[in-house]
C-alpha cells in the first residue's frame, strides 16, 4: 500500500517536473531542451531502432523528432501531452521512412538462395518485416516488440483501436506466411 | 464444410488473441477440440507462435551515442538562426530596396541643383518684342502739345 503510494507520488513528481521543463522549453530555454532530450531519447531511439532495424537511421529519426517537436511546441495545447506528442512524431517519421524504403525491390529470394535453411532468425525476421506494408509493420512491431497496449498503439499511430486490432491480425497472419515462405516450408 | 471453415477462422482468431489476453475456459476448450480435428490449423498455429516469439526475441535496445543531446541542441540552434533569418529576410530586403531608392532620389536632386547657369532659362530670355506696338511708348502727348 505504502509502496504503491510512493510510486504514485514519484510519478506525480515526474509529471510536474516535466510540465515545468516543457513550459521553459516553450520559451526557448536550452537547459530545458537538454533535459527533455535526456529524458526521452532512450525510448525514442529504441522504438525507432525496432521499427527501422537500423541504429544509425534510428538516431537520425530521433533527432529529427526532437527538432520537429521543439519547432512546433507552440501547437501543443496541453504541456502534459508532450511525451505522447513526441512519440507520435517519432512513429510517423519512422513510417515515412518505411514507406520510402518500400519502393526498393525486396531481396527475399536471394537470402534463401545464399543461406538455405540455416538462415539466422534475425535475417529472416528483417526480411519478413521488409515485406510488410509500413502500417502493418509498425502495428506489429509496436505490439509485439515494444509491447504497447492496443490503446497505446492506436494513440501513437492516430488510428481507432478497431483498426489496430484488424491490422494486427492481418500483420500476424502475413508475417507467419512470410516466415514459412522464408524457411521454404 | 462451412461449419469447419468457420471453426478454422475462429481458431485462427483465438490463436492470435491468446497472445494479447487470457482466453476463457470455453475458448480454450474450443481450441483444444479444433486442434484434434484440424491438423492444418494446429500446424499453422505452431508456426505462427514460433515466428511471433522469434520476432519478440528480436527486441533491440541500443545505447544512444554519448553526444546525442549536444548534437540535437546544436542542430536546434542552427535551425533557430535559419528560421529567424527566413523571418526577417523579406524585411531586410525591403529596407535595402527602399534605401537604394532614397539614395537614388537624393542623388538626382543633388545633380539638378548643380546644373550650369546658362542652361537655366531666365525671365528675360523669354521676353521678345511685342507684335503690337505699345501705345504707351509712342509720344502722342508731345504731338498734341
Amino acid at each position: 500500500m505504502i509502496d504503491a503510494q510512493l510510486v504514485q507520488s514519484s510519478k506525480l513528481e515526474n509529471a510536474i517536473d516535466e510540465l515545468q521543463w516543457v513550459f521553459r522549453c516553450r520559451h526557448g530555454d536550452e537547459t530545458a531542451l537538454g533535459f527533455l532530450v535526456t529524458r526521452h531519447r532512450n525510448r525514442l531511439i529504441r522504438t525507432a531502432t525496432n521499427l527501422l532495424r537500423d541504429r544509425h537511421e534510428a538516431e537520425d529519426v530521433a533527432q529529427e523528432s526532437f527538432l520537429k517537436a521543439f519547432r512546433e511546441i507552440g501547437r501543443l495545447r496541453d504541456d502534459r501531452a508532450f511525451s505522447g506528442y513526441l512519440y507520435r512524431i517519432c512513429v510517423r517519421l519512422c513510417m515515412d521512412r518505411l514507406r520510402l524504403k518500400r519502393a526498393e525491390p525486396a531481396e527475399f529470394d536471394s537470402v534463401q538462395q545464399h543461406e538455405g535453411r540455416h538462415i539466422e532468425n534475425k535475417v529472416v525476421i528483417e526480411k519478413c518485416l521488409d515485406q510488410l506494408p509500413a502500417d502493418l509493420r509498425t502495428t506489429l512491431v509496436l505490439r509485439e516488440i515494444e509491447q504497447l497496449s492496443y490503446e497505446e498503439v492506436a494513440d501513437s499511430m492516430r488510428v481507432p483501436i478497431g483498426t489496430v486490432r484488424s491490422r494486427l491480425h492481418t500483420a500476424r497472419e502475413k508475417f507467419r506466411k512470410l516466415w514459412l515462405e522464408a524457411l521454404g516450408e | 464444410m462451412n461449419l469447419n471453415m468457420f471453426g478454422c477462422k475462429k481458431y485462427k482468431k483465438l490463436s492470435f488473441d491468446q497472445r494479447d489476453r487470457e482466453l476463457t475456459p470455453g475458448e480454450i476448450a474450443f481450441m483444444g477440440a479444433h486442434e484434434e480435428r484440424c491438423e492444418e490449423c494446429a500446424r499453422s498455429m505452431e508456426s505462427a507462435s514460433f515466428a511471433l516469439d522469434a520476432l519478440r526475441g528480436e527486441f533491440m535496445e541500443p545505447v544512444p551515442c554519448p553526444n546525442f543531446e549536444s548534437k540535437v541542441i546544436r542542430q536546434y540552434r542552427i535551425e533557430s538562426k535559419r528560421a529567424s533569418l527566413r523571418y526577417w529576410s523579406p524585411a531586410v530586403v525591403g529596407a535595402a530596396v527602399a534605401g537604394l531608392v532614397v539614395l537614388a532620389a537624393m542623388q538626382m536632386i543633388a545633380q539638378s541643383s548643380q546644373l550650369p547657369s546658362f542652361k537655366v532659362p531666365t525671365g528675360e530670355a523669354r521676353l521678345s518684342k511685342p507684335a503690337i506696338p505699345n501705345l504707351d511708348s509712342l509720344d502722342f502727348h508731345k504731338s498734341w502739345q
